[in-house]
C-alpha cells in the first residue's frame, strides 16, 4: 500500500509534464508521418530514432532528478518522516522512472518500425514480398531489443537513485560522491561481466542465427525470385549469431538489486537531513 | 504514565563539530517538554535525531521503547523547521497524501482545523505565504492522534494577533491528551504557559532540566526570565 500512495504521489507530481511530452512526441511522430513521399527518403525515420535517441540521453539525465527534487525543495524532510521503508519510496521512483520513459520508448520505438516500413513501402522498387520479409525483420528486431531496452532503462534508474542517495550521506563533495557512486558499479560490474563470459559454460550462452531474426530466407527467396540478382547470403546469415551470456546477465542483476537495497539502507540508516 | 520518550546520552556530531554533547531525559503520556535555547545550542538537531530525520553519533533514543525507524515513525508527528509540504499540491492533496500513511489520522480534526486556521483547501501549497505554509504543516501534525509531536518554532512564521488561536490549539482543543509534546522554540513568552517540563540547551548541553512550575518557583520567574539568566 506504501508503495502504491508513493507511486501515485510521483504520477500526481509528473502527471501534467508526462501528459505534454507524450502530446507533443505524438504530435512529432504524425506530423513526421505526414512528410513521407514529402520529404526525401529515410529522413522521417531518421528525425524519429533522432528523438528516440534524444529520450534515451534524457533518461540517463533525469533519473538523478527523482531523488534531487526532493532535497532541492526541502520535501525530503516530509518523505524521510514518513513511516515507509527505504526501499518503498525508491521503488516506487523507480517504477514512476521507468513508466515515465518507458512508455515514450516503446511507443517511439513502434511507431517509428511503422514509419520505416511506410517509407519502404512508399519507394515502387519492393515487391510485396520483399516487403513483407522486411516487415517481418523489422518487427522482430523491435521485440528482441524491447527487453533489452527496459532492462538497461531499469539499470539506469537503480544507478541514479544509488548515486543520488550515495552523495546525499555527505555534507560536502557530494557531487563526488554521487559521480563515483555512478561510475565504480558500471566500471565494477562490466569488468565482473566481462570475467564471468570468459570462464561461463557454453549452455549459459542464449544464441540466435542472425538469419532467423532478420527472417532472411523469406527476403532471399523475394529477392531470388525476382530473378533480378542471385542472392545467396544464407551461409554468411547462419554461420552469425546473435546472444547473450546469461551469467553476465545474471551479475548485472544481482550488481543492480544489491546497489538497489544499499540505497535504501543508506536511505534508512544514514541519509540525514 | 507511561514513558513515550527516552534520551539515554545522546551526542551527535557533525564532522569535527559536536551538536548534541550528551543529553538525557524522558517524556511521559501527556506531557509538554519545551525545549529552548540560542541559535546552533542543538535544538534542531535533537528533534531531528527523535523524529529519524538524523542519527546518532553515540547514545540512544528510543520512542515507546523503539529506535527510530519506520515502526516509530507510524507513532510520531513531526513538524520540522523548513517548508516541506510538496508546492504542486493542493492543500486538500496534501492532506490526503500525509493521512494515507498514519492510522491515527483524524480527518473530521483536519476539516475543523483547516476551518479554524481559514486556509482554502483548493489552494495550491506553492501559492500559500509564509504564515499559511505554517498553518497547513500545524494542521497535517495537530489532525493526528500520535503518541509523540515534535514542534520546531511551530509559531515562527505565524502573525503574533494569530498566535494566540494556535496555541490554544495546540494545547487544548485539537490536542489527544495521551500525545505527549517537545516544541523548540525562541518564542518562549508566548508558549511557556504550555510547558510542563524544560529543557534549556547550551551549546549541545543540557544547562538546565526541570519541570516547569518547579524551575519557576526556584528562580522567582518565568521561563523566559530564566532563559535570559542562564544565556544571557
Amino acid at each position: 500500500m506504501n508503495f502504491a500512495r508513493l507511486y501515485k504521489k510521483e504520477f500526481m507530481k509528473e502527471r501534467k509534464s508526462f501528459a505534454v511530452t507524450l502530446i507533443i512526441t505524438l504530435g512529432a511522430a504524425i506530423f513526421l508521418y505526414s512528410r513521407i513521399e514529402r520529404w526525401p527518403t529515410g529522413v522521417p525515420t531518421f528525425v524519429s530514432m533522432t528523438i528516440i535517441f534524444g529520450f534515451s540521453i534524457a533518461a540517463f539525465i533525469n533519473c538523478f532528478d527523482y531523488m534531487g527534487d526532493e532535497w532541492k525543495r526541502n520535501n525530503h524532510y516530509l518523505m524521510l518522516s514518513l513511516p515507509v521503508k527505504g526501499r518503498d519510496i525508491l521503488s516506487a521512483k523507480l517504477a514512476w522512472f521507468m513508466t515515465e520513459f518507458g512508455t515514450h520508448m516503446l511507443l517511439l520505438g513502434a511507431y517509428t518500425t511503422v514509419m520505416l516500413l511506410a517509407e519502404l513501402k512508399s519507394t515502387d522498387f519492393l515487391s510485396a514480398e520483399l516487403y513483407s520479409g522486411i516487415a517481418s525483420s523489422v518487427w522482430r528486431v523491435y521485440w528482441l531489443t524491447l527487453l533489452p531496452m527496459l532492462y538497461t532503462l531499469a539499470c539506469a534508474g537503480v544507478l541514479g537513485l544509488f548515486s543520488y542517495t550515495a552523495g546525499s550521506t555527505v555534507r560536502r563533495f557530494n557531487f563526488w560522491v554521487g559521480a563515483v557512486s555512478y561510475i565504480l558499479p558500471i566500471w565494477l560490474l562490466s569488468y565482473l561481466s566481462d570475467k564471468a563470459m570468459e570462464i561461463s559454460p557454453a549452455w549459459l550462452h542464449i544464441e540466435l542465427p542472425l538469419s532467423n531474426i532478420l527472417a532472411w530466407q523469406q527476403m532471399e527467396r523475394a529477392l531470388n525470385s525476382s530473378g533480378a540478382m542471385d542472392f545467396n547470403f544464407s551461409y554468411f546469415m547462419n554461420g552469425t549469431f546473435v546472444g547473450i551470456d546469461m551469467l553476465a546477465v545474471l551479475i548485472w542483476t544481482a550488481g543492480m538489486a544489491g546497489l538497489f537495497f544499499l540505497a535504501s539502507w543508506l536511505l534508512e540508516n544514514v541519509v540525514e537531513v | 504514565m507511561n514513558t513515550v520518550l527516552e534520551l539515554e546520552n545522546l551526542k551527535k556530531r557533525y564532522g569535527l563539530r559536536w551538536a548534541l554533547t550528551g543529553v538525557d531525559l524522558t517524556v511521559n503520556e501527556g506531557e509538554v517538554l519545551g525545549l529552548v535555547g540560542p541559535n546552533g545550542s542543538g535544538k534542531s538537531t535533537m528533534l531531528k535525531l527523535i523524529a529519524g530525520l538524523a542519527h546518532p553519533t553515540d547514545g540512544k533514543v528510543l520512542i515507546n521503547g523503539q529506535k527510530p525507524g519506520p515502526e516509530s515513525k507510524a507513532h510520531t508527528a513531526v513538524l520540522p523547521d523548513a517548508d516541506y509540504v510538496y508546492r504542486w499540491m493542493t492543500v486538500r492533496q496534501a492532506i490526503e497524501y500525509v493521512s494515507g500513511f498514519y492510522e491515527d489520522f483524524d480527518h473530521d480534526k483536519a476539516g475543523r482545523l483547516i476551518e479554524m486556521m481559514g486556509i482554502e483547501p483548493g489552494m495550491k501549497v506553492a501559492h500559500l505565504s509564509k504564515g499559511m505554509n505554517e498553518r497547513l504543516k500545524l494542521v497535517l501534525v495537530m489532525a493526528r492522534n500520535a503518541d509523540l509531536i515534535l514542534l520546531d518554532e511551530p509559531l515562527g512564521g505565524i502573525d503574533p494577533t494569530s498566535r494566540d488561536k494556535i496555541i490554544c490549539a495546540i494545547a487544548t482543543e485539537y490536542r489527544w491528551e495521551h500525545s505527549a509534546m517537545i516544541i523548540a522554540t525562541h518564542l518562549i513568552r508566548d508558549i511557556e504557559p504550555l510547558f510542563d517540563k524544560v529543557l534549556f540547551l547550551k551549546n549541545g548541553q543540557a544547562e538546565l532540566y526541570g519541570n516547569a512550575d518547579e524551575l519557576r518557583s526556584k528562580y522567582n520567574g518565568s521561563i523566559e526570565d530564566i532563559f535570559k539568566e542562564v544565556f544571557v
